[in-house]
């Protein structure tokens, strides 16, 4: 396959140069004095009231652990940006920034290419399959050096819900299927769940992936029926799910216990023929069509879409004749008003940016935010962000003896470690495709092996975890050979500088800074007391801590001994669980 | 690999300034488990077809009458006639059937009596009862037509709960217990965590298609000072106190993962080469891993091992037709150099290699392709195997079949609970251990019927 070609004629490249370069360093260890380390105080948090809240953590770990959840991981500074704003200001200020698309990227990637900048990588390779690594290296540059972190943080994890994966040979080699997609998840990220949801419905990339583009209404004479796939993984996966559900996340029961179907197999047939008679837009006027458009939403064309009655769930009738568009309208807005939204998606946000195993009164809270309790109209994403993020379980005290919290994502421990440590390139441009780590954790943004992400919410690993009656979705892509190979990833990283993948001209290796550690590298209990602040905001156990500066403690070159501790750290279960 | 020379360096510096840390031991020590040394040796090969391969392509009713029923039902999906490969003989009801283009070398496995093929066989909750069907009584698995619950059901082999629990996984518990030989699962996969392979205390072991088989943690396996060094610092992180729930089932995956690929990469070191050539996809290089673990048994202590492989991508709502054409061939290659290399090996009456998928898919097209189904035909591969025999009922494909349930979704006409059993019984699972392994069974099976389909040799 042409991606895999490409992919090691890339990192051939890579590796040809990486051979030349030198080791992590000399000994330039200037006793320069530590910063001081003096924790702002969370300046906006509220002293809670009501005496069920559990007491918050506060102050820069506060600070700490909101990054690590709603970015994609902050430097040390940053983290106090956010301590001195306080946490609601921060998630304010967030929200306001300007979107940091990923189109504009894959746009200069293009110039570039036109006018020949990539010659020098001396690919014995079709132009045309190079520009399949341009929505990959947007992703990455976005990713590590994007102010709207929020935003950004938001939109991977709901690409995790709304799916759609490269590994579609035609959505691979369509320069902007993925970053035009993305960039449709960042628009409405900080929107309102109703639009995200048509926007994504009307996506060409998605009418791909799940093949309701160019699905015609049934055909009696050729024994042909409407493509039944959108219309169930938009109930199963998208809004409502398998079952009624109560506010709190849990299923509803009939009178013989069992849960109870939101919708049978009728119910797809009737949502599949409002799925028809979409096809591209732009430049093309013909149904069916292969003419690829993926910046503009797919286009209807009337005379392909079944135009009859239909009915949809809870027996509301779609009036035929009111044209395909509205029809698509409608079930949307039908989708929308369901009960399970709230709790189907808003549990889902807590797992993705929070913990595995929210309670059912947290559940209930952020259903409550997402139907407009507080307030705000159903389904406004900054609502049900703020519920996400800031509620009282949240933000309580990491407690060891509770099974709060969730196992990094294997991809986002990565970058998180990268960003942290204040990962850069000289020519600013963060020069990544992604290839090398996704063949290692066999993980990368829209990606994943099929719909159903790379791991299912309700994964419960065999042992004490399932045991105990919890889930923990990221366990499902942990094994034996996982495990091993991020924590290589981050070895390369921390000690062997290898923190990008494309490092020939035109493109350039990019670089950690770690002089605010550097200079700590002598005051070991200092140098730890930071890491824990950055890293594990004061949840590193004591004795990790220990063996770590056991560790630290036999080595005497200093920038070897500050790289040797990151190196623990970043593979310790302390970091790789968030408490 | 780079970064392992920065830390090869890194450590020789240490080595020399610093003194070395001892080597701590994890306390991961596995008791030997109740698995005889050598000798009797059998494999199960699960090949997941995921995504619900439209098998009414792969598998073409060959008798004009019934190829006109098979095109007039397909309309543009149906593969035309000629184009199509016969298969010798003929089912139970004297029907012939014919192969899909791309499947050369499944043809020439069926006439070497290597591959059987099993009809219309799905997950069902009860056997079929028509009377209660036309009552709308007749209990129906859970989530039918849903990839999520039928490719879950393909690997639990219960229907009617959903269970995390897989009848592979089972097979371990049952054999092996919590303490496996060498601390090395039983159950290897080549596609990371499953259901299939998963017990109540059995998890998988994870291998890549490399020589080494077992990624290593870069520089901690190194027979170096620096080496040395890594083990020493990084078994003292892992022995560390973790209270957390998450934190320390995190930590038992890591310690295992790197006590366990000592042994598979040592192992695999000493496998000779395969003279057998495999394709340079995923798919082809998993099965030549199998090939090479299934060769290092002894070294591994292995007497009874299951493999699993998913090859994903068959959800084909759209390009049926184009994709099928070159994904089968992919599959097709990968089974003939499997047979070749496990003949090489002499062990191909000791492995079986079976496939499965979510479903099979509607006989009628979207204009396209296919929607999700539910029964579909299987493929059945070893030395073990009654091969170039039909198994199962191929359902006619009339119009008015009762066992169409709508856009020529077919109900099973062989359970899973028995397309398993046969398995299950072959590898040695004994009969008053069935239930054990698949619950549902005895609804369908009593032992005293013998095989339950008699696809695999007795003995």
């Amino acid at each position: 396959m042409a991606r895999r070609l490409l992919a090691s004629l890339l990192l051939a490249g890579t590796f040809a140069v990486v051979a030349g370069c030198g080791g992590g360093g000399g000994s330039e260890t200037a006793q320069s004095p530590a910063p001081p380390d003096t924790p702002a105080p969370g300046g906006g948090d509220p002293a809670p009231v009501d005496p069920d809240t559990p007491e918050p953590l506060r102050g820069i770990n506060a600070a700490a652990r909101l990054a690590s959840r709603a970015t994609f991981g902050m430097p040390w500074a940053e983290i106090n940006t956010i301590a001195d704003r306080g946490q609601d200001a921060w998630l304010e200020d967030q929200f306001a920034l300007p979107p940091a698309y990923h189109d504009p990227v894959v746009a200069e990637l293009q110039t570039r290419a036109a006018r020949g900048d990539f010659d020098v990588l001396d690919l014995d390779l079709d132009p045309v399959i190079l520009q399949g690594v341009f929505s990959r290296m947007a992703w990455w540059h976005r990713t590590l050096t994007a102010e709207d972190q929020l935003r950004q943080r938001v939109a991977f994890a709901l690409s995790e819900i709304f799916v759609v994966s490269d590994n579609l040979d035609v959505l691979f080699i369509s320069p902007y299927a993925m970053s035009n997609y993305y960039d449709t998840l960042l628009s409405h990220a900080f929107g309102n769940f109703r639009d995200l949801l048509l926007a994504v419905t009307l996506h060409p990339t998605m009418g791909v992936y799940l093949s309701h583009i160019n699905n015609a209404r049934a055909d009696p004479e050729a024994n042909t029926f409407p493509d039944e796939n959108y219309a169930r993984e938009v109930m199963q996966l998208f809004s409502i799910g398998l079952f009624e559900l109560n506010p709190d996340g849990s299923e509803r029961l009939d009178d013989a216990g069992q849960p109870i179907p939101t919708y049978d197999n009728e119910d797809i047939g009737e949502l599949a023929r409002v799925f028809t008679g979409l096809s591209f837009a732009g430049a093309n006027n013909r149904f069916p069509s292969r003419l690829p458009e993926f910046r503009e939403p797919m286009r209807m064309f009337e005379a392909f879409h079944d135009n009859g009655d239909k009915q949809l769930l809870g027996g509301a009738i779609l009036a035929g004749g009111q044209g395909g568009l509205q029809d698509i309208e409608d079930a949307i807005d039908n989708l929308f008003q369901h009960p399970n939204v709230g709790p189907f998606i808003g549990r889902q946000l807590i797992q993705r940016l929070v913990s595995s195993n929210p309670s059912p009164a947290y559940v209930e809270r952020v259903t409550a935010a997402f139907n407009g309790d507080g307030g705000a109209v159903r389904g406004d994403m900054r609502s049900v962000l703020r519920a996400v993020l800031l509620d009282p379980e949240a933000l309580a005290l990491p407690d060891p003896d509770t099974p709060r919290g969730k196992l990094r994502e294997p991809l986002l421990r990565l970058v998180a470690a990268l960003r942290q440590l204040n990962a850069s390139s000289p020519d600013g441009f963060y020069a990544n495709t992604g290839f090398y780590v996704q063949e290692q954790i066999q993980q990368h943004p829209l990606s994943a092996p099929s719909v159903f992400n790379f791991f299912l919410p309700a994964f419960q690993p065999v042992g004490a975890i399932a045991d105990a009656g919890l889930v923990a979705p990221e366990f499902q892509i942990t094994n034996s050979g996982s495990v091993i190979a991020i924590a290589n990833l981050l070895q390369g990283a921390v000690l062997g500088d290898f923190l990008n993948d494309l490092r020939v001209p035109p493109f350039s290796p990019a670089s950690l800074d770690l002089d605010e550690y550097l200079a700590l590298a002598d005051d070991v209990p200092a140098l730890l007391d930071r890491l824990d602040t950055v890293f594990t905001y004061g949840t590193l156990g004591d004795d990790s801590r220990d063996s770590i500066a056991e560790a630290a403690a036999l080595i005497d070159d200093t920038e070897l001994r500050v790289r040797v501790v990151l190196y623990l750290l970043l593979i310790s279960p302390d970091y790789a669980v968030e408490l | 690999m780079l970064t392992r020379r920065h830390l090869l360096q890194h450590g020789l510096t240490l080595g020399a300034a610093s003194g070395l840390a001892p080597l701590l031991q994890l306390g991961f020590a596995r008791r030997a488990a109740a698995q005889e040394a050598t000798g009797d040796y059998r494999a199960l090969v699960c090949i997941l077809l995921a995504g619900g391969n439209d098998s009414f392509n792969m598998l073409v009713p060959w008798d004009t009458g019934a190829y006109a029923d098979y095109a007039a039902m397909r309309s543009d999906l149906a593969l035309p006639r000629d184009s199509l490969l016969p298969l010798a003989g003929s089912d139970s009801d004297g029907r012939r059937y014919a192969l899909h283009p791309g499947m050369p070398g499944l043809q020439q496995l069926f006439a070497a009596g290597d591959a059987a093929t099993l009809s219309n066989v799905g997950p069902l909750v009860v056997p079929l009862d028509t009377a209660a069907v036309a009552a709308g009584s007749w209990p129906v698995p859970l989530g039918l037509l849903s990839h999520a619950d039928q490719i879950q059901q393909w690997q639990t082999a219960v229907s009617d709960a959903r269970i995390a629990q897989g009848w592979g996984g089972r097979i371990a518990d049952l054999v092996q217990g919590a303490s496996p030989l060498n601390g090395l699962s039983m159950n290897i996969s080549l596609s990371g965590n499953n259901v299939f392979q998963s017990g109540q205390v059995t998890t998988p072991y994870s291998v890549t298609t490399a020589d080494a088989g077992a990624v290593s943690l870069n520089g901690y396996t190194d027979d170096t000072p620096g080496g040395e060094f890594t083990r020493g610092v990084v078994d003292a992180l892992l022995a560390a106190d973790q209270r957390q729930l998450l934190r320390r089932e995190y930590r038992n995956r890591f310690a295992e993962a790197l006590a366990t690929q000592q042994t598979v990469a040592s192992a695999l070191a000493s496998a000779t080469p395969l003279a057998t050539a495999f394709a340079d996809n995923d798919f082809a290089q998993s099965l030549r891993q199998i090939a090479r673990l299934i060769s290092v048994r002894e070294q591994l202590g292995a007497t009874r091992q299951t493999f699993f492989v998913t090859v994903g991508g068959w959800d084909h709502h759209d390009g049926l037709l184009e994709n099928q054409a070159a994904m089968l061939p992919m599959i097709d290659a990968g089974l003939l150099a499997f047979r070749d290399a496990l003949t090489e090996l002499d062990a191909l009456s000791l492995v079986t290699t079976f496939t499965s998928s979510d479903f099979g898919r509607t006989l009628t097209s979207n204009g396209k392709g296919s929607d999700h189904g539910w029964g579909g035909h299987h493929v059945i591969m070893g030395g073990a195997v009654n091969g170039g025999q039909f198994y199962g009922e191929y359902p006619d494909l009339s119009p008015d079949n009762p066992l169409d349930v709508g856009r020529g979704v077919y109900i099973p006409t062989t359970a899973t609970d028995l397309y398993f059993a046969e398995l299950v019984r072959w590898f040695g699972v004994s009969d008053s251990d069935l239930d054990q392994v698949l619950p549902n069974l005895g609804r369908f099976y009593s032992p005293s019927q013998g095989a339950p389909l008699g696809f695999m040799l007795p003995g």
